[in-house]
This record gives structure tokens, sequence and C-alpha cells, in this order.
């Protein structure tokens, strides 16, 4: 196999490919990083879609802002929020994760992608899903549990 | 199997297929392509693990090969693959190749497929 381009057609694009990531495959979806896992704990599924909803709706975002904040279906968003038995894939919580400023590996432990070892999360999970209920405007309960949530997640482990 | 090695180290290592994966573009459907099952840069070079990657122009310099092997297999310059998130910026833009959404059945990751005159765009 004799290749078809040559330094200078590299030189010409070095800049434009600058710090770009180029994984493509499913196999590489370990550099997310995900394993296989039973989301048996619904619990933290369902802290995952209260902290989606606070968080957008912190936000002042609709679910059709979030949806094209993170390029998800707005299907998928809802169900997010509101079926605690969803488990969304790892694209749509690394995209949710980037668009709404939070910690990709937490935030693939809580919504059921990854096995989690942790009882520290799965308590503060409980402790948050019991302290947010779903209503219209952001509580000062809701508030004040969402900063926790969010500062807990954000700790090195 | 393509890899690129330097300085005794695999850099970057791509596995692709020249059968089964069909071209999904309206235009092309049905048609023979180069399916990358799989592409990656070593950790070190990875702009999302370190500072400063060692090597740039790795997926560049793997996806120019792909297209030379379907130009040998006959298909023209065709490719296709699945795109992780963190790469998508990487092959819609920097590639040229066409965004086909979201696949169900490979984990939600977006399809890229690269048409003939892409390649010749990518190449030039």
């Amino acid at each position: 196999m004799k290749f078809i381009f040559d330094k200078e057609w590299l030189q010409k694009h070095a800049d434009r490919d600058d710090n770009l990531e180029i994984a493509a495959g499913s196999f590489s979806l370990d550099q997310l990083p995900v394993t296989e896992g039973d989301p048996s704990d619904r619990t933290a599924v369902l802290a995952f879609g209260r902290l989606i909803n606070l968080c957008r709706r912190k936000r002042g975002w609709t679910i059709e802002n979030l949806a094209s904040s993170a390029r998800i279906d707005v299907s998928e968003a809802i169900r997010i929020e509101h079926d605690a038995s969803y488990v969304p894939g790892p694209r749509t919580v690394y995209q949710l994760s980037t668009a709404l400023g939070l910690p990709r590996e937490r935030m693939l432990q809580l919504s059921g992608n990854m096995i989690v070892h942790d009882r520290g999360l799965g308590e503060q999970a409980v402790k948050f899903a019991a302290r947010s209920e779903s209503v219209e405007k952001l509580s000062r309960e809701e508030h004040r549990a969402l900063e926790e949530f969010v500062k807990y997640l954000n700790e090195p482990r | 199997m393509f890899g690129i090695e330097c300085e005794g180290d695999m850099q970057g290592l791509m596995l692709v297929s020249t059968a089964g994966h069909p071209c999904r573009i309206t235009e092309q459907r049905g048609k023979e392509q180069v399916y990358i099952d799989f592409v990656a840069t070593a950790p070190w070079n990875s702009p999302g693990l370190v500072d400063v990657p060692r090597y740039g122009l790795v997926g560049r310099v793997l996806i120019a090969t792909a297209v030379q092997l379907s130009l040998e297999e006959g298909f023209r310059g065709r490719i296709g693959l699945h795109s992780l998130p963190q790469a998508e910026t990487f092959y819609a833009t920097n590639c040229g190749m066409t965004d086909l959404g979201k696949d169900t059945k490979k984990e939600g990751l977006r399809y890229f497929e690269m048409t003939p005159a892409q390649a010749a765009a990518f190449l030039r």
C-alpha cells in the first residue's frame, strides 16, 4: 500500500486537527468509560432524572432548550425527567453532562450506565431524590438540595 | 488492522471491515464501503487525557488510510463509522463526512459516512 498523502498535506491540516478527539466504534465506548451494569438501584436513576430536571429549571430552560443544547431528542429528555425506569445511553449522558456542566463519570454512575461500589453516592442520591420534589419553580429547599448534590458529585473520590 | 508506530510505541490503531456494512446515504445506499470498526489514538496523544499530546494528526493519517483502502478496493473512497460524542466535530467538520444521526443499534452513537466527492475533498 503506497500512501497517497504526503507531508505537505498533513502540515496543511495540522492546525485544524489540533486538540480534536478521534475515537470511533462501539469498542471505543470504554473510553467514556462505561461498563455494563444492571441499574438495580432505581433511586440513583430517579435522582439522575431529578438532577437533570433541577439543573434545567435552574437555567430557566424548557425541555426543548435542554434537548437542543445537549443534542438529544426531546422525547428522550422527557423520559429522563419523568420515567425512573428509563436508563439513557452513554452518549446521551455524556451530552447532558457537557450541556449542564456536570461531572461525566459520576453522571454515568448515577444514570445506571456504570456499576457503582460507592455507598456514599447511593446515600447522597437517596437524600437528594427525597428532598427534590418536582414543582414548577425551584424552591429554596430544592435549590439547596441541588447545590449540595452537585458539590458532592464534583468532590474527588 | 492498521497501526501507526513511532519511537517504538503504537500511537494509534484502526480496525476496518471491507464487507458487511453497506452504505446508508441515499445516493449510495447499499454500495460497498470500508467500515471503521474502531479507531483511537494512544492515551498520551489524546487531547482529552493530556494537556500536550505527544503526536498530532494520528486521526487524519488513519482516516486517510481508510479512504485509500476504499479506493484500492474499488469503493471510490466510501467509508463509514460510528463516532464517539467527543469526536463528532472531527468527523463532521474536519473530515467533511455526512452525519446520519444516532444509531440505536450502536449504543446511540452517531453514524457518519463519506461519499466519493467528500473523500476527494478530504484528500485535497
